[in-house]
């Protein structure tokens, strides 16, 4: 077996990582929220914080520092290596700039949280 | 080296008879045996053409809309009627022109931009191509009895629902949907498989033409996407024909459900349409500018980035909806993000354009120019609707009409036309008429924004859309009145553009035009029915720019695979992210079963919305057995030693394992599968969370335990039982008998039936019932749902033996064993996830 071959699962993960870190990040908060407010629970808090904004919080801290490890490994790992071979530096700057680019989708999404009433 | 010249895999001179098997190895049938082709060429080009036949359909609905609005209080059309033609127009444009018409040139193009000599199944994408365009048919024809559907392109229960809209006219909604959703799960099968496994040597991810990932990312988008249209249509079908009240909010259903598997769709599905054109446009852009693409990989970055980003955004069509404030920012936020990645993709190609010392400004430029002009507009009408408070404004009005116009037409037609007219010398002995092609663009460009832009403004003041007449007076007259002649202007165009065709189309796979516009990219190297000669080794992104002679060489016979060593079809197949070679695929040719499963197809599914039943079962099992019969000969076995393709390079002609494109497309089927079921699930916890009403308060009204109990050890069992005879088929022919395997997988199938029957049972003898309430329709759907691959199996592993009996399964020749257990394991998986969802969850929040 080609080993190229049989390495492309786990590198597109990695690459696509941060976007998948997004995705569910995305889903955990939306799916939350829908929960709360139809099943009546959103009113409930922890020292003066909501339970929505509590899980919205934690979720997020939990992405952005998940996304910003892979986001600085990936690029430290291409400043250490001068000349790694093209298609591995080209995955691995991927991966760092979907890693960039979800970090903003992630912060971007949570910020309503501290400006708009749960449900409404 | 031979003197300056560098050493290339194959020396010349070639053997005398090698051209000639290659070309008789690939020549297309003649006489009524050419409806049997499957060249990618000829496929694509009929695939396109069918898409254009129904752009062309819609477009002709579309001006007898604007007639009707033309002036106030028109009788042109009756309401009835109205409704009919709008929901064609939509519908098809959508599912039957935009969404096939990418696909197509998908088809068309990848191989050749690959240096592939096809895809990897090109039976499958025939087949796509037959079932698609005899039930696209089917569906216009509809329009014609009074059985169009008439509930709009996104058909909303509960008015589409049988309360509402009895009669067949919605089934045949779903009946065009259904063929769309064959043709988009066949295409992206093709295209996952074609883009990672059969790129040229040396044409590694970041040396991939950026329409080649626009392509894998659309695949990708489709096989996450479609599975929530294919839900939502299962859904409504089963409410229609069976009453099983999903959407029917007395029994405990919600209309919003429909809203969120249509719009999990149909959000993705404005992307899916957008990337491919979007792809385009970064090919055409750099051949016309002369220059390679400006930002490369910011471009990829914004594919993906796009790809994944427009999944959070499907709330966004349903602000009105009552829905929680802060569940409607997070999809308010998400469409802000996606314009990022937009925005990278249109200064990308400023920046191409900027950085030309000589544009050529020939037609299709124009168009991407009108392209570049129109999508900007409608991205930004775009951003204001994501604005929860404008949206609530706008929603419903003649504003989001020509919002998503802006973005549709202006996304994706006008870089059609552009491709037609760049690609056209790749197909055509001569190119499209360059004067005819500046009329064709002034005409579309001038006539879509007299079209379009006055409905921003009829939106702005208040017209609803969808209304077949309105009174004078209401400031509204002038704007439609004007629009109605913007969409003649645009029929003019498009007539023009038939002329054009008419005039210098002719169909050549090869002697064609050749490279007019001097573009880099493989496609443009010398063709033939095989594609190029040789498979050329790739340097750059623009190989024809950067490697001097390689058009020469490739045909002269000096790269990869100069002749058809095996004297079948052949292609290679290269590893996904370097593209080195890994082996030969033997590709099957022309076939009369693979168009008979088609046409089979789409009578069954006409014969099933006209509750024609015994025609729709002999169809059906017609079908069946033309599919069975197109398959049994493309797992041909190791029956070739290993070829020279040149180079020093031996390749096999036959592997298993996972590398295998059967098992890759196998797992892309996998997934797609994993997709609807987590529909349902989401369908089941929705339904909870709105109306738990419907659920059994009490877990003693739910099936005892043991029922379950015994469902989960049934299945469990039948997957080791099927691992088993995966260990035993290797021992076959070292002492291991072939009776073993057959008997197992029979003993596994009866053990998956009985974990199927002990689940049916267990809720069948609780009294409860699918039509009862929602708890029960979902319950049933789940059960329903297991059923099918259940049957599914049935068939694959009688196929498996049958071939085993045949003495076609063996040790090294295994791909249809090693299938059907990857879909048992599957199917076992999601019985056991099901078990848990049904049984589990309700006794957890008791």
């Amino acid at each position: 077996m080609n080993p190229a071959a049989v390495s492309f699962t786990p590198l597109t993960l990695r690459m696509l990582s941060g976007a998948l870190i997004w995705a569910s990040h995305f889903g955990v908060i939306y799916l939350f929220t829908a929960l709360a407010c139809a099943r009546g629970f959103s009113a409930m808090n922890w020292h003066g914080i909501g339970v929505v904004p509590w899980v919205i919080g934690a979720a997020t801290l939990a992405a952005v520092s998940s996304v910003a490890v892979i986001t600085l490994r990936s690029i430290r790992y291409i400043r250490n290596h001068t000349a790694p071979e093209n298609a591995l530096r080209f995955m691995l700057w991927m991966t760092a700039s979907i890693g960039g680019l979800s970090l903003v989708a992630i912060v971007w999404q949570a910020v309503p949280v501290l400006l708009i009433p749960v449900c409404g | 080296m031979m003197g300056s010249e560098p050493e290339l895999p194959n020396p010349l001179p070639r053997p005398e008879d090698e051209l000639e098997i290659l070309e008789k190895a690939w020549r297309p049938p003649s006489g009524w045996n050419f409806l049997t082709v499957v060249n990618n060429t000829y496929i694509g080009v009929f695939y396109v053409g069918a898409a254009f036949l129904f752009f062309l359909l819609a477009g002709l609905l579309a001006l007898v809309m604007r007639t009707q609005l033309a002036v106030p209080e028109n009788t042109l059309l009756d309401p009835d009627t109205y409704n009919q033609v709008f929901t064609m127009h939509g519908s098809i444009m959508m599912f039957l022109f935009a969404i096939p018409a990418v696909e197509a040139l998908g088809i068309l193009l990848l191989p050749n931009m690959q240096a592939a000599r096809d895809l990897p199944f090109p039976r499958l994408s025939a087949f796509a191509f037959w079932a698609y365009f005899i039930g696209g048919l089917f569906f216009f024809a509809s329009l014609f009895f009074d059985l169009a559907p008439k509930g709009g392109w996104f058909m909303y229960p509960p008015l589409t629902s049988y309360e509402y809209s009895p009669g067949d006219n919605a089934d045949f909604w779903l009946l065009g949907i259904g063929f769309i959703e064959i043709s988009a799960i066949a295409g992206a099968i093709e295209i996952v498989v074609g883009v990672l496994l059969t790129r040229a040597p040396g044409m590694s991810l970041d040396k991939m033409p950026v329409y080649c990932w626009t392509m894998l990312v659309f695949a990708v988008m489709v096989i996450f996407a479609f599975p929530a249209m294919i839900a939502g249509t299962a859904l409504l079908e089963l409410e229609r024909s069976f009453q099983w009240p999903f959407f029917v909010a007395a029994k405990g259903g919600d209309p919003v459900l429909w809203q969120h598997l249509f719009w999990f769709f149909g959000h993705p599905d404005v992307y899916i349409i957008f990337l491919p054109a979007a792809g385009m446009v970064s090919m055409i852009v750099p051949a016309m500018a002369q220059k390679p693409l400006v930002g490369y990989r910011l471009i990829v970055l914004a594919l993906i980035g796009t790809g994944f980003l427009s999944f959070g955004l499907w709330v966004h069509h349903m602000y009105a909806t009552g829905l929680p404030q802060l569940s409607m920012s997070f999809f308010n936020a998400a469409s802000m993000a996606v314009s990022i990645p937009s925005g990278i993709q249109v200064f990308a190609w400023i920046a191409t354009f900027a950085a030309a010392e000589k544009l050529q400004l020939k037609v299709p430029t124009l168009f991407i120019l009108g392209f570049l002009f129109v999508f900007i507009l409608g991205g930004l009408t775009g951003v204001m609707l994501a604005v929860v408070p404008f949206d609530w404004q706008a929603h419903d009005t003649y504003f989001v009409v020509a919002h998503l116009h802006y973005v549709v037409f202006g996304g994706m037609v006008f870089p059609l036309f552009a491709a037609f007219y760049y690609w056209m010398p790749y197909l055509s002995t001569r190119p499209l008429s360059e004067h005819l092609g500046r009329w064709v663009f002034g005409l579309i460009f001038i006539g879509f924004n007299l079209t379009f832009f006055p409905m921003h403004l009829t939106g702005l003041l208040g017209m609803p859309r969808r209304v077949y007449t309105y009174s004078a007076g209401m400031g509204w007259d002038e704007l439609n009145l004007v629009s109605t002649a913007g969409a003649y202007l645009i029929g003019a165009g498009v007539a023009v553009f038939l002329v054009d065709l008419a005039r210098n189309f002719r169909l050549a796979t090869d002697e064609n035009a050749g490279n007019v516009w001097n573009a880099g990219t493989l496609e443009w190297l010398p063709n033939g029915n095989y594609a190029t000669r040789t498979i050329p080794i790739v340097t750059s992104r623009e190989p024809i720019w950067d490697q001097p002679n390689l058009a020469e060489d490739v045909e002269a016979g000096r790269y990869y695979l100069p002749g058809a060593p095996t004297g079948y079809r052949e292609t290679i197949i290269t590893s996904p992210v370097h593209a080195r070679p890994l082996y030969l695929l033997q590709m099957p040719g022309p076939s009369w079963p693979t168009v008979l499963a088609a046409v089979a197809t789409a009578v069954f599914f006409l014969m099933l919305t006209l509750k024609w039943l015994i025609p729709a079962a002999v169809a059906g099992v017609f079908a069946i057995i033309m599919v069975l019969r197109w398959l049994w000969t493309t797992d041909p076995g190791p029956t070739h030693p290993p070829v020279d393709i040149g180079g020093g390079i031996k390749l096999p002609v036959y592997i298993t394992g996972p590398m295998s494109h059967s098992r890759w497309a196998m797992w892309v089927v996998i997934l797609v599968a994993a997709t609807i079921f987590a529909c349902f699930v989401f369908s089941y916890f929705f339904l909870w969370t709105v109306s738990s009403e419907a659920w059994p308060e009490d877990p003693r009204l739910m099936p005892e335990s043991h029922y379950p109990v015994a469902a989960m050890l049934l299945l469990i069992l039948s997957s080791m039982v099927v691992a088993y005879a995966s260990r035993a088929l290797k021992g076959v022919g070292n002492g291991v008998g072939h009776w073993p395997i057959r008997l197992a997988l029979l003993f596994a199938l009866s053990l998956l039936i009985g974990a199927f029957g002990a689940e049916f049972y267990g809720h069948w003898q609780t009294g409860l019932r699918a039509t009862e309430n929602s708890y029960g329709a979902m319950i049933y759907t789940f059960i329903a749902n297991q059923g099918l691959y259940v049957t599914t199996l049935l068939f694959m592993s009688m196929y498996t033996i049958a071939r085993s009996l045949c003495g076609l399964l063996n040790a090294e020749r295994r791909a249809t064993f090693d299938n059907t257990m990857l879909l048992w394991h599957y199917t076992v998986l999601q019985g056991l996830v099901t078990l848990a969802v049904v049984h589990l969850f309700p006794r957890m929040v008791e």
